[in-house]
């Protein structure tokens, strides 16, 4: 889980404003706090990759330190009750993280220390111990019988691989159908062009034929909406026609 | 009860802690043995007092209402050839962190914890969990939160009878009245914020 292997790397925020008040060997409080509040702010924009649960923390720890921060500067500044509170909080909760620094100290001693002490799983019954009894049913034969039958069912169930062959019509092939069906018969229409074709050639013929268009081979024609496109060719560039 | 009628009692709790194993519940042992709740734990306590004789290789890890039988930590050295494969595997900073926090202060909900530690610890939690070294059980308060504990493999592991046995026990239990009184986050993270907060 490397998400959490992130998260145990980082420092919490208690303990990164501890170490900066004890850098400076100061005793937990208000001068303290708003002494190491740059710090603090500079170390969180340092880090890039705190992670998000932890950033949220750290910066609720933060702007209690701006406020602390605020305070020692501007002496006039007046804080709410709640803020005061806030502030307390913080150090209450500073000098306790503190303190219980010598427990983490105690558990990691008897952790890493040899003296452990054994006890034995419940043994009370069948449940628990491991008991070998494959009743008589059980036989080579019945066995590949059985591996047999699962084998064809699953074959059953597997669809059938079905090879979908499609067509692919170039928009150059499409043209030159066009092309070769003008010269034949000097004019044509898209719902002649596309008689009894997908709908994909369709689209592949409208485009050759708003291509031809643009080049100025071909003129279109369409008497209203949605009516049928009727297609000529531009007498005096069949020459260009054929060449294309 | 006549010494003799004790004795018997005493052979017959070793013999189900023996073939129990596991952790067991005082109810429970009271309930085969037939003999009243208050009965057991001194039949307990006369029995743990034995137990601590010098000659004696076993000894009772107990918490909250279980109890289980073990061995006494200082004989590992003299069984550590026998008894191998245990997890040696180092705790992280933040782990060691955390399990300390539960074992001294368990049974603790995770916003306490969390409270204490100044960081969300939602993943370290689980993992401990996964590893079989904190236990947890519906907070009987709050419906929808835990209260985590350490397990007694953890105990065994560490060596100690019970968390109470854990240095300087009583001293951050004590500490923790300071937290006790102090605002906590709702337990329930479907409950609204309380009122006046932004």
């Amino acid at each position: 889980m490397a998400y959490e292997l992130t998260l145990e790397k980082f420092k919490g925020p208690l303990e990164k404003l501890l170490e900066l008040i004890e850098e400076k060997k100061l005793p937990i409080g208000e001068v303290s706090l708003s002494q190491v509040t740059d710090d603090f702010l500079k170390y969180l924009e340092q880090a890039k990759d705190i992670d998000f649960s932890m950033l949220a923390d750290f910066i609720s720890v933060a702007s209690r330190l701006i406020l602390i921060k605020s305070k020692s500067l501007l002496p006039d500044l007046e804080l709410s009750q709640e803020e005061e509170t806030d502030i307390k909080d913080l150090e209450k909760r500073l000098a306790l993280y503190q303190e219980f620094r010598s427990a983490k100290k105690h558990i990691e001693s008897l952790w890493n220390s040899k003296n452990r002490s054994h006890a034995r799983p419940f043994f009370g019954g069948l449940d628990s111990v491991k008991v070998f009894y494959p009743g008589n049913k059980v036989s080579e034969e019945s066995l590949s019988a059985s591996l047999r039958e699962i084998f064809e069912t699953v074959k059953r169930l597997s669809a059938e691989t079905e090879t979908i062959r499609e067509k692919i019509i170039s928009l150059e092939e499409k043209i030159k159908e066009v092309i070769a069906r003008l010269q034949e018969k000097g004019e044509t229409s898209l719902s002649h062009l596309s008689e009894s074709k997908d709908k994909s050639e369709i689209i592949v013929i409208f485009l050759a034929i708003l291509h031809l268009a643009r080049e100025q081979f071909i003129r279109l024609e369409q008497g209203a909406n949605f009516s049928d496109i009727m297609i000529k060719s531009r007498g005096d560039s069949a020459e260009n026609l054929s060449k294309t | 009860m006549t010494s003799h009628e004790l004795n018997q009692k005493l052979a017959a709790l070793e013999a189900l802690l023996f073939i129990h194993g596991e952790p067991i519940a005082l109810e429970k042992i009271g309930k085969t043995l037939k003999i009243s709740v208050g009965g057991t734990t001194e039949l307990l306590a006369e029995f743990e007092k034995r137990l601590g004789e010098e000659g004696r290789g076993l000894h009772l890890i107990s918490m909250d209402d279980r109890v289980q039988i073990a061995t006494k930590p200082e004989l590992n050295s003299a069984l550590e050839d026998f008894v191998k494969s245990e997890l040696t595997e180092e705790l992280t900073p933040a782990s060691l962190e955390v399990l300390s926090i539960v074992s001294y202060l368990g049974p603790i909900s995770r916003s306490r914890l969390e409270y204490i530690r100044g960081v969300n610890s939602t993943f370290i939690l689980r993992s401990l969990l996964l590893r079989g070294l904190v236990d947890r059980h519906p907070d009987p308060e709050y419906t929808l939160a835990y209260l985590y504990q350490p397990s007694f493999e953890l105990l065994q592991y560490l060596g100690v009878k019970s968390a109470k046995d854990l240095p300087e026990y009583e001293k951050f239990k004590t500490l923790l009245t300071a937290v006790e009184t102090a605002p906590v986050p709702p337990e329930n993270p479907e409950a609204p914020k309380s009122e006046g907060t932004t």
